[in-house]
């Protein structure tokens, strides 16, 4: 079965998971961003390629809860032989959950969604673009600059999309800011 | 971690894995652009030099295609990444390395072939004609030096049930294995050994091993004549010599044309080994350098000294120190040497226990011959395990649990050859017959007997000394 699922979709699954989280008495919550360059790998069995994106967040965290909206857009194409692939762009939501907030170096749990557009040219071949939308899961690390402690250094692994036989894998380094 | 909180992520994380569904459709397209640009291809065809458009009924023929670089020059053989299809309705079947089996019914099929998404076609029909007799050695006309082989596709003649024409194709897979081949000298008729032809997993190869001419005959069973053996007609074949020079080399060398035998020793109980390189003489004045060893003719002076065999493969010599201090010479020919040589020989390749000469002025024979000198080892040091545990030469070694029995193994190390398990051939003095006795049935192996601690063996090998010293617990 094929489930297509557009963007309204996914803000009905933020609005039920903001839901359930915000139920909950809140000791601490905060909007925070996050910018970050990112590389996401796209895998079949024949090849893989890795093309660079921008990864922009924006997101609220309250105690151990963190809801995110994720915009990346292309940063570099990257190609196999003469097959050049890029992703122009990646619209996602995340759910992280940290069940140890008050330890230094954080590690947390990722769940969301993500729709990853692939544009890809290849000799006698017209130019085709296509997304990929599905279910996305990974893990994050975190830890605070000590002379700037709403400043974050993170790294995360997410694999956006898992498909029969194409899989999307991104890692992202970069920084996320508490207001 | 809150249980509360958990148990909310576990359900919104169910109800999100509720709606993931791959889809192979959507992904085919861009992972069939990954498929031939894995393999850097634009376009992929069926050879036709390398396909058969007609298969006998029962027959399998192996189907190979290639794929146009992406530069649009070159093409290179594509064997991953390929689907292989036949038309709808085929009796025949295709696996997936290309092998098309042929049904038992005649038929017209279409083979497809898919790299991601580069698709090529090839109509093959299946036939039901019988197969005659060989009509042609090769389909085009062959030229070969001595000393070298050549893929030959015999040409069947095939008669239909129907009256309808013959056929002429390459002889199939059922038959080609079935062809006993005669060759004989053309100028007096005689057996000849100046070539042989080899068929192995449906390739016929025609191994030239002296120059002069020969008449080839096929004879195989007949389909069309109830499987009666029938004799082809004559095919006249010449063997060209162009031969320069032959010469003996390391069969690791790779620059054929400048390699030398500098090295000429032979570590006794060890093996070197070596290759006959051919240089011959091309038609546009050049000349090319080749591994020959297959159909050259290999001697030795003295298997006192060395022996010599050909590699599974014959493609290199492989020289034997058997007793140090001695010397032999290994010679290799091509072509008609003064020697006797069996027919069963020309088949495996011939190696002789006597040097291989070509006698003088014979022009059509060219031999080369090095002398090798078998050195004996040079022992370094020889090291002892008991039951399985490394010792130090002089220095106790305390087990935590006393054994039933103590083996000891002794390797020796050499500066010229591989270390090797020599506890056959050591001499061992048991210095604490209080604690240990020699068993009777293996080498190197003692009883512990119920008292005393300490083990000590004087172990010999090749005047090379090892002190083992063990401390065993009461």
């Amino acid at each position: 079965m094929v489930v297509k699922l557009r963007l309204k979709q996914l803000f009905l699954y933020a609005t039920l998971i903001s839901i359930a989280v915000f139920a909950a008495p809140a000791a601490y919550a905060g909007t925070y961003i996050v910018l970050a360059p990112a590389q996401i790998k796209i895998k079949t069995d024949p090849g893989s390629t890795k093309p660079s994106v921008i990864d922009f967040r924006i997101g609220y965290e309250i105690d151990e809860h963190k809801f995110e909206l994720a915009v990346m857009s292309s940063m570099n194409d990257d190609s196999l032989n003469e097959l050049v692939t890029d992703i122009p762009s990646v619209r996602s939501v995340f759910y992280r959950y940290n069940p140890d907030p008050r330890s230094s170096v954080k590690l947390e749990f990722i769940l969301g969604y993500s729709q990853v557009e692939i544009e890809s040219t290849y000799i006698n071949v017209p130019t085709s673009s296509e997304t990929f939308e599905g279910v996305s899961y990974g893990i994050g690390l975190e830890e605070a600059l000590q002379s700037i402690p709403q400043l974050k250094f993170k790294v995360d692994l997410i694999q956006m999309y898992k498909g029969d036989d194409l899989d999307l894998r991104l890692l992202s380094v970069g920084f996320r800011y508490e207001f | 971690m809150n249980f509360k909180s958990a148990y909310r992520f576990l359900v919104c994380a169910f109800m999100l894995l509720l709606t993931a569904c791959g889809d192979a459709e959507k992904e085919a397209p861009l992972v069939d652009l990954f498929a031939a640009a894995s393999l850097d291809i634009i376009a992929i065809d069926f050879p036709a030099e390398a396909n058969e458009a007609i298969i006998s009924v029962d027959a399998f023929f192996d189907y190979t295609i290639e794929g146009l670089s992406s530069n649009g020059v070159d093409s290179v053989p594509v064997t991953s990444n390929v689907t292989w299809s036949l038309s709808d309705g085929a009796v025949s079947s295709i696996d997936e390395n290309g092998r098309l089996s042929a049904g038992s019914v005649a038929e017209q099929i279409t083979i497809t072939a898919t790299v991601g998404h580069l698709i090529d076609t090839f109509d093959v029909r299946i036939s039901a004609a019988k197969f005659d007799q060989v009509v042609m050695l090769n389909s085009t006309a062959l030229t070969i030096n001595m000393c070298t082989a050549q893929q030959i596709i015999p040409i069947g003649n095939y008669i239909n049930d129907d009256g309808s024409p013959d056929e002429r194709r390459p002889v199939d897979s059922r038959i080609i294995n079935t062809i006993k081949w005669l060759i004989r000298n053309a100028e007096d008729d005689t057996s000849s050994q100046r070539a042989f032809i080899k068929t192995e997993n449906n390739i016929a190869n025609l191994q030239a091993l002296q120059t002069g001419d020969v008449i080839i005959q096929a004879h195989a069973p007949s389909d069309s004549q109830d499987g009666m053996l029938v004799t082809s007609v004559d095919f006249n074949q010449t063997l060209d010599n162009n031969l320069n020079s032959i010469k003996i080399c390391r069969s690791t060398d790779t620059n054929l044309d400048t390699c030398t035998l500098t090295n000429k020793d032979v570590v006794e109980n060890n093996v070197v080994s070596l290759m006959a390189v051919g240089n011959y003489q091309q038609t546009d004045g050049s000349t090319s350098s080749q591994n020959i060893s297959a159909y050259s003719k290999w001697g030795t002076s003295n298997i006192a000294s060395a022996t010599i065999a050909f590699s599974a493969d014959l493609q290199q010599l492989n020289v034997t120190g058997k007793l140090n201090d001695t010397t032999t010479d290994v010679s290799v020919a091509c072509g008609n040497v003064e020697q006797n040589i069996a027919d069963a020989d020309i088949e495996i390749g011939v190696v002789l226990d006597v040097p291989v000469t070509c006698a003088n002025g014979n022009l059509n024979c060219l031999q080369k011959s090095e002398t090798m000198s078998v050195i004996s080892e040079v022992l370094t040091a020889i090291t002892v395990t008991a039951n399985g545990l490394a010792l130090e030469d002089s220095i106790a070694r305390v087990f935590t649990t006393r054994p039933a029995s103590i083996k000891l193994e002794v390797t020796a190390d050499f500066s010229n050859s591989p270390s090797r398990d020599v506890t056959e051939g050591a001499t061992y003095t048991n210095r604490s017959a209080e604690v240990i006795t020699k068993k009777t049935d293996t080498v190197g192996e003692y009883t512990v007997q119920s008292t005393g601690n300490n083990v000590e063996v004087f172990v010999e090998f090749q005047n090379q000394n090892f002190t083992v010293k063990i401390t065993l617990p009461n």
